[in-house]
C-alpha cells in the first residue's frame, strides 16, 4: 500500500539527524490523523516515545474526549504490555511504529494485550492501520470514513491490518443492509463496532445505522441492535455533516428519514458545508416547513461564493446572491421579522407565475387605502381572467399584495409579497421542495439565469442521480 | 541485529534502564535499538578491519538544566557481577571515541548504565584521557580503529581533543533494582508528568 506513514517511515534511513527523524514521524502521524478525521487538531509535544508523555495530543473542538497519543518504537507486545501501567490518561491511543507480525507471540499473549488496552479504554493500531484509515476515507464509501473516524475518537483494543480492513467491510455491509432492511448484515456491523469502539463512538454509529433503517421504512422493532439508544440527536447529526467524505445523496436520503426540519433549524453548521447541501437537498420533498419568508441580505466580507446554498445557523436558510430564504419549521412565528416591502405589479405576477405554471385561485388588489379580493370558486385559475384587469382599472392600482395557490404536490398556501413569504394555511405544512420552488417563482425578482440556477438547485434531490452544485454568482 | 536482542537479560536490562530513564523526568526522547525507526541511529562502524558495525543500546536527547538539548547513548550492562565488565567496557570506550568521530551530533554524552561495578579501587581513573587512550590500542580493538597493530604509530595520530572530549563525555551509573522501590510512586510520577505537559501548554 502507497501511504503517506508508510512511506515516511520507509524514507526515515536517509534522515541522519535523530530530531528530523521525529520531526517527520510526528509530521506523518499528525497529517493522517487529521486526514482520517478533519475534525480532529493535533499537537506536538518535545517528548518522543518516552514511557509516560504522550507524543502526539488529539482534540476535538465539540466536546470529544481528548485522547494522548503515544508512539512506540516497536510493537513487542510484550513490551506494550509492560508500558500500559506507565499511561495514566484513560483512552490513550498507543501507535507502535513497527507491525506486530514481527514478533514471535502467542495468540494469547496478544489476546491479553487486547483485554488489558480494553480495560484501559486504550487503543493499540500498528502503524499501517492509519493508512487504512486515511485511504478509506479517501476512496471507499461514507460509511467507511466514519468506521476510520470513530476509531480515532473512541478506538479500544488491538487493531490490526486485518481487523481494521474486516471492521471496513462489515459495517459497509451493515450500511447497505440497513438501507435494504437486511437485518442479517446490520447485526455483524453493531457486532464489530462494539467490539472495536468505546461505548459513545458504537452508539452513536448504531443511532446512525438505525436512522437509515427507519429512514427506509423499516420497523424500529425489527432492528437487530436490540433496545433502542434513542433517536439521531442534533450532535449525531453534526458529526455526520463534520464526517462523511462526500455529498452522495445516496447516503443522505438514507439518514433524511430520520430527520426534520426543526431539527435542522437547530443545528449550527460552518458554512460552506457540502454535506448540508446534500442532506438537504435529498431530502427537500420529505422535509415538512410550515413556510418561509425572503429578506434582502447583501452578500457579506467573507462569504463563500456559492448560491444558492444551504445555511443552517440556528435556522435553516436557502441563500441566495443578495437575498436568504428563511424556512419555519411548524410555525409562522419562527418566521424573522420581515424588513422589507414590494409592490407587485399584476403582469409581473402574470410572469413571474409562468415560470412554474403556477395557478393563482385568489388575489388581492390594493390601493393606499382599500383592498380588494378577487377569487375563483372552484379553485382554477384567475390570473388569465380579462375581468381583472378591468378590475384593476377601474380600483386605479395594480398592486397585488397577496395570493392564494397550490404549491406541489397538494395544499394551498398564501403568499404576501408585502411581507415577502408563503405560509401554509392553518395548521397546513408542506413539502419543502414544492413550496419553495413554487413559491420563490413567486417570490424573487431574479433574472432568468439566476432562477435557473435555483430551480436546479432545488430539483438536484429529484433526480436519481446526484446533480452538481451550482456555483458563482449569476450576473444579475 | 547488532547488540543485545539475541539476550533476554539484556533486553530486560535496555528496557529497565530506558525506564528509568524516563523517570528521570529529564530525558526528553529516548529510543533502544530495538525501536526500529530509530535503532540506525545507534549503529556505527568500526574505521578499519572489516568495518563491522557496533550499536550502542539507548540514545536520545536530555532536556532541562545544563544538559538541555544534548544528545546521548548508552551502552546497559545487566550483569550481576564484575564478570567480563572491565574488558567490555575498555570497547566501550574506543566505540565511543569511534562513534564521536564519526556523528558528533548524536554523542554529546556516553551513559555506562551497568548493574555491578568493576575494578571499584581505580573507579576514578575509569573516565581519564588516559583510560580512554589505553582502550584504543587494547589488542581486540586497535586494527579495527587502526588498521594496524602498532601501539605507538596508533598512539601518535589520536585526537587529544577528542580524547578529552570523550573523557569527560562519560557517565557511569551503577543500577540497582531495589532502588525503585525509592523512586517516585507511578501516581506522583504522573502528577509531575501532568505539571510539565501543563507548563509546556500540550
Amino acid at each position: 500500500m502507497s501511504s503517506e506513514l508508510a512511506m515516511a517511515l520507509a524514507s526515515l534511513r536517509s534522515i541522519d539527524l535523530a530530531d528530523d527523524r521525529i520531526r517527520v514521524i510526528k509530521d506523518s502521524v499528525a497529517r493522517a490523523i487529521e486526514l482520517s478525521d478533519p475534525g480532529a487538531r493535533v499537537s506536538r509535544t518535545e517528548y518522543f516515545n518516552h514511557a509516560a508523555v504522550p507524543d502526539l495530543v488529539v482534540k476535538w473542538p465539540k466536546g470529544e474526549p481528548t485522547r494522548c497519543l503515544y508512539l512506540r518504537g516497536n510493537a513487542d507486545p510484550v513490551e506494550l504490555m509492560d508500558g500500559l501501567p506507565f499511561i495514566e490518561p484513560r483512552n490513550a491511543i498507543l501507535l507502535p511504529l513497527s507491525s506486530m507480525d514481527e514478533y514471535d507471540v502467542t495468540a494469547s499473549a496478544k489476546e491479553s494485550l487486547d483485554a488489558a488496552a480494553r480495560e484501559r479504554g486504550a487503543w493499540i493500531l500498528e502503524p499501517a492501520v492509519v493508512d487504512v484509515l486515511a485511504t478509506s476515507r479517501q476512496e471507499r464509501s461514507p460509511s467507511a470514513s466514519l468506521v476510520g473516524q470513530a476509531l480515532i475518537r473512541g478506538g479500544e483494543g488491538v487493531t490490526s491490518v486485518a481487523r481494521s480492513q474486516q471492521l471496513i467491510r462489515t459495517v459497509e455491509a451493515g450500511f447497505v443492509g440497513a438501507g435494504e432492511l437486511d437485518g442479517t448484515a446490520v447485526e455483524p456491523a453493531l457486532g464489530v463496532l462494539r467490539e472495536a469502539l468505546d461505548v459513545r463512538q458504537a452508539s452513536r454509529l448504531e443511532r446512525v445505522l438505525r436512522a437509515v433503517w427507519e429512514g427506509n421504512g423499516g420497523r424500529p422493532i425489527d432492528f437487530p441492535g436490540g433496545d433502542s439508544l434513542g433517536a439521531l440527536s442534533d450532535d449525531d447529526l453534526l458529526y455526520l455533516l463534520d464526517s462523511v467524505t462526500d455529498d452522495s445523496l445516496n447516503f443522505w436520503r438514507r439518514i433524511g428519514g430520520a430527520v426534520s426540519s426543526a431539527q435542522l433549524s437547530r443545528l449550527h453548521v460552518s458554512d460552506f458545508s457540502a454535506n448540508l447541501q446534500a442532506l438537504v437537498n435529498a431530502n427537500l420533498e420529505r422535509l415538512q416547513i410550515k413556510g418561509f419568508r425572503v429578506l434582502r441580505e447583501d452578500v457579506y466580507l467573507g462569504e463563500p461564493e456559492v448560491y444558492p446554498r444551504w445555511r443552517a445557523e440556528g435556522r435553516l436558510a436557502l441563500r441566495g446572491a443578495g437575498w436568504t430564504a428563511y424556512l419555519a419549521p411548524t410555525r409562522a412565528e419562527e418566521l424573522p421579522p420581515p424588513s422589507d416591502a414590494e409592490a407587485l405589479t399584476l403582469s409581473a405576477l402574470r410572469a413571474r407565475a409562468s415560470r412554474m405554471s403556477l395557478g393563482i385561485s385568489q388575489l388581492e388588489l390594493q390601493t393606499d387605502s382599500r383592498a380588494v379580493t378577487y377569487q375563483s370558486n372552484d379553485g382554477a385559475s384567475v390570473l388569465t381572467d380579462s375581468e381583472l384587469d378591468s378590475l384593476a382599472t377601474e380600483l386605479g392600482s395594480d398592486e397585488v399584495s397577496s395570493a392564494m395557490y397550490s404549491p406541489p404536490p397538494s395544499g394551498v398556501a398564501r403568499v404576501d409579497f408585502g411581507k415577502r413569504h408563503v405560509v401554509g394555511q392553518t395548521n397546513a405544512t408542506f413539502a419543502a421542495g414544492g413550496v419553495l420552488r413554487s413559491g420563490l417563482s413567486l417570490l424573487l425578482d431574479a433574472s432568468d439565469d439566476e432562477w435557473n440556477q435555483v430551480l436546479a438547485f432545488l430539483s438536484s434531490g429529484l433526480a436519481t442521480e446526484p446533480q452538481p452544485l451550482v456555483t458563482g454568482t449569476s450576473d444579475d | 541485529m547488532v547488540g543485545e536482542s539475541a539476550h533476554e537479560k539484556g533486553r530486560i536490562g535496555v528496557a529497565k534502564a530506558k525506564q528509568w530513564l524516563n523517570m528521570t523526568t529529564r530525558v526528553a526522547n529516548a529510543w533502544t535499538h530495538l525501536d526500529t525507526p530509530m535503532a540506525e541511529l545507534l549503529e556505527f562502524e568500526w574505521p578499519h578491519g572489516k568495518h563491522q558495525a557496533f550499536s550502542f543500546d539507548i540514545g536520545g536527547r536530555f532536556r532541562g538544566g545544563k544538559v538541555d538539548g544534548q544528545s546521548f547513548v548508552a551502552e546497559v550492562k545487566n550483569y550481576a557481577n564484575e564478570s567480563t565488565l572491565p574488558a567490555q567496557y575498555r570497547e566501550f570506550l574506543a566505540k565511543c571515541y569511534v562513534a564521536l568521530d564519526r556523528h558528533p551530533q548524536r554523542c554529546d554524552n556516553f551513559l555506562w548504565i551497568s548493574w555491578a561495578p568493576f575494578r571499584a579501587a581505580n573507579w576514578d581513573q575509569h573516565r581519564s584521557v588516559e583510560s580512554v587512550r589505553n582502550a584504543l590500542v587494547e589488542p581486540n580493538v586497535i586494527e579495527r580503529c587502526f588498521g594496524h597493530a602498532d601501539t605507538d604509530l596508533a598512539l601518535a595520530s589520536l585526537d587529544p581533543e577528542k580524547l578529552v572530549k570523550v573523557s569527560k563525555s562519560i557517565w557511569l551509573i551503577t543500577m540497582n533494582d531495589r532502588e525503585e522501590h525509592l523512586t517516585l510512586t507511578r501516581e506522583h510520577f504522573a502528577e509531575v508528568i501532568r505539571s510539565i505537559e501543563l507548563e509546556a501548554g500540550s
